[in-house]
């Protein structure tokens, strides 16, 4: 199956760098920045997948999926809104300050 | 005392120090606690000290759990080595900086709790996270009153969360190859597969570190920010991306690193060059010291990618003399007023500590400088690649114009203003630091050796 939990993590990394590259809008970049985040946590959850498996509360024989990836993902995602919420602030900080949120218009300054 | 306190006071004491900041405001017993937070990780590292310098290792499994499920940290020799350059500096650089907001020092704390957390943890995952602890800090000490620092932190951050995101990425690569994150037991397990993510750790480290093409950040970041900060970034904060290189890939790839050897070495190179050659064009003080860390970086990066004892040996020596003497230079600037190369003016007694750092950045004999460059061109010649060590002379060539035609300026002008005594206290004993380094490496030369083997015995 191309469409798994796997290949769709790394094709939205991929997109999230393309936005992060190609956009100069300050806000398109943490778009960015999200995206690739999201990417990641999708692509680490489903390392965890196994298939016909189900959540690991020991009891009788079943097949457990591994609960490891979920909980790093926990840690991953406070990690995130850390970092984006900094860098909204950031961005509204050089809004009051550039008026002006197009990164290319920054750089002769 | 266990070796957890190294981590785990910086944190408590931030932790409090926020809650302060709150409630009322008590100069002296800020600046207590945030020298105290700093001081009591330095004594239970020293208290380390025997046990590291015969050999072995000390370790700490958090929780209690086995090193199969939970989280260790581990000092061995190039921890150590590692974890006492940045504590000491961190003590010394919060001495400078006591006079500024409680907010500083609570960030400061929070950004040495990642930094010993990174050297001290085996855990990938962790070590991860003590990354992003220690970078979201940085971007916030980055930010000043000036209007420009907002755009580097800005820079800073998105580069940074890339790196991060590569980083996380190989390590889910790596658990989904070998089904653990402990660095240990990873090395042990020695999988061919694990080759596909080099390259996303060195991109990643690379970034963190400033290596040739992906050090485009550190100019901004570096010369925007305070003096202290600019201080701990460069000499800190980069030597923690190249010790995560020397760990990983010395350990989780060891077989990988030497295939790409050639492919290193040319990058350490054009480093080297790169970043003399750019800082002499700078007109801006810190700025050009800026692409002077770059230059460095080279070296070290060029240093170890030699792949022999000698020239870890060389590396390692090259970071202490860069840590000591980039920090004493940036703790200068901050006392200098004018930081346009031409118009500087200071007080003759920090012109002296700044020509002292200087030399030992050029790599004058009788600084910690000079050996380090003499081990890593004996490990070039070694390894008969004597271009290298020519192309490292070439540079400090080169870096000798630039630094001695700041030091001349700041000789010529000089001028009676008042700087308080606990922010000239470090600089002298940083560029202290820097001659009896280099008239008596025998002080260090032990533990060096003992992590250069310690890295030497897995090659």
């Amino acid at each position: 199956m191309i469409l798994n939990g796997i290949n769709i993590g790394i094709l939205l990394i991929i997109i999230g760098l393309y936005g992060m590259v190609a956009k100069k809008h300050i806000f398109k970049i943490i778009f960015g920045l999200i995206i690739i985040s999201t990417g990641l946590v999708l692509f680490f959850v489903s390392l965890g997948y196994v298939d016909g498996g189900v959540a690991p509360i020991i009891s009788g024989n079943n097949i457990y999926v591994d609960p490891l990836p979920h909980t790093l993902m926990l840690t991953t995602i406070v990690v995130e809104v850390c970092t984006t919420s900094l860098a909204l602030v950031l961005a509204l900080k050089i809004y009051e300050k550039y008026k002006t949120l197009n990164i290319e218009m920054l750089e002769d300054l | 005392m266990d070796i957890i306190f190294i981590v785990a006071v910086p944190f408590f004491l931030a932790f409090i120090l926020s809650l302060m900041h709150v409630f009322k405001k008590i100069i002296f017993f800020e600046n207590l606690l945030s020298i105290l937070g700093l001081l009591i990780p330095f004594l239970v590292l020293i208290s380390t000290f025997p046990t590291v310098s015969s050999g072995n290792t000390i370790s700490y499994n958090i929780g209690g759990w086995s090193p199969f499920l939970g989280i260790t940290l581990e000092i061995d020799s190039l921890t150590f080595f590692f974890s006492f350059i940045s504590l000491a500096l961190l003590i010394l650089i919060m001495i400078y900086s006591l006079s500024r907001s409680s907010k500083y020092k609570v960030l400061y704390l929070l950004m040495a709790a990642g930094m010993q957390g990174v050297l001290l943890t085996r855990d990938l995952f962790n070590m991860y996270v003590f990354f992003e602890i220690l970078s979201v800090s940085t971007y916030i000490l980055v930010v000043s009153e000036e209007k420009r620092s907002y755009k580097a932190s800005f820079k800073y951050l998105v580069l940074g969360s890339v790196a991060s995101a590569f980083f996380l990425f190989g390590v889910g690569i790596v658990y989904e190859t070998t089904g653990f994150l402990n660095i240990d037991i990873i090395s042990s397990m020695n999988i061919p597969q694990l080759k596909i993510t080099f390259l996303l750790f060195l991109v990643s480290l690379g970034i963190k570190s400033g290596i040739f093409p992906l050090h485009f950040w550190i100019p901004d970041a570096h010369s925007i920010a305070p003096p202290p900060v600019s201080a701990l970034l460069s000499g800190l904060v980069l030597k923690i991306g190249i010790y995560s290189i020397l760990r990983l890939f010395y350990t989780v790839f060891r077989t990988n690193f030497f295939e790409m050897n050639d492919v290193l070495m040319i990058v350490g190179a054009i480093t080297v060059i790169f970043g003399a050659v750019l800082a002499l064009a700078q007109k801006d003080l810190k700025r050009m010291m800026a692409y002077s860390s770059i230059n460095q970086i080279g070296i070290i990066f060029l240093a170890f990618s030699f792949g022999t004892e000698l020239g870890i040996i060389g590396a390692l020596y090259m970071i202490l003399a860069h840590a000591v003497a980039k920090a004493c230079l940036f703790l200068c600037s901050g006392i200098v007023a004018d930081l346009n190369i031409l118009n500087l003016e200071s007080k003759p007694s920090v012109s002296l500590p700044f020509f002292v750092g200087s030399i030992s950045l050029i790599g004058l004999p009788f600084t910690c400088g000079f050996i380090g460059k003499y081990f890593v061109c004996l490990a070039a010649i070694e390894t008969s690649n004597t271009l290298y060590a020519g192309i490292i002379l070439f540079a400090s060539i080169i870096s000798a114009v630039y630094y001695l035609r700041v030091s001349y300026y700041l000789f010529r002008n000089s001028k009676d203003y008042k700087t308080p005594y606990l922010m000239q206290i470090p600089v002298y004993i940083t560029s202290f630091a820097c001659i009896i380094l280099g008239v008596l490496p025998v002080l260090i030369m032990d533990i060096i050796e003992l992590a250069a083997k310690t890295l030497g015995g897995i090659i």
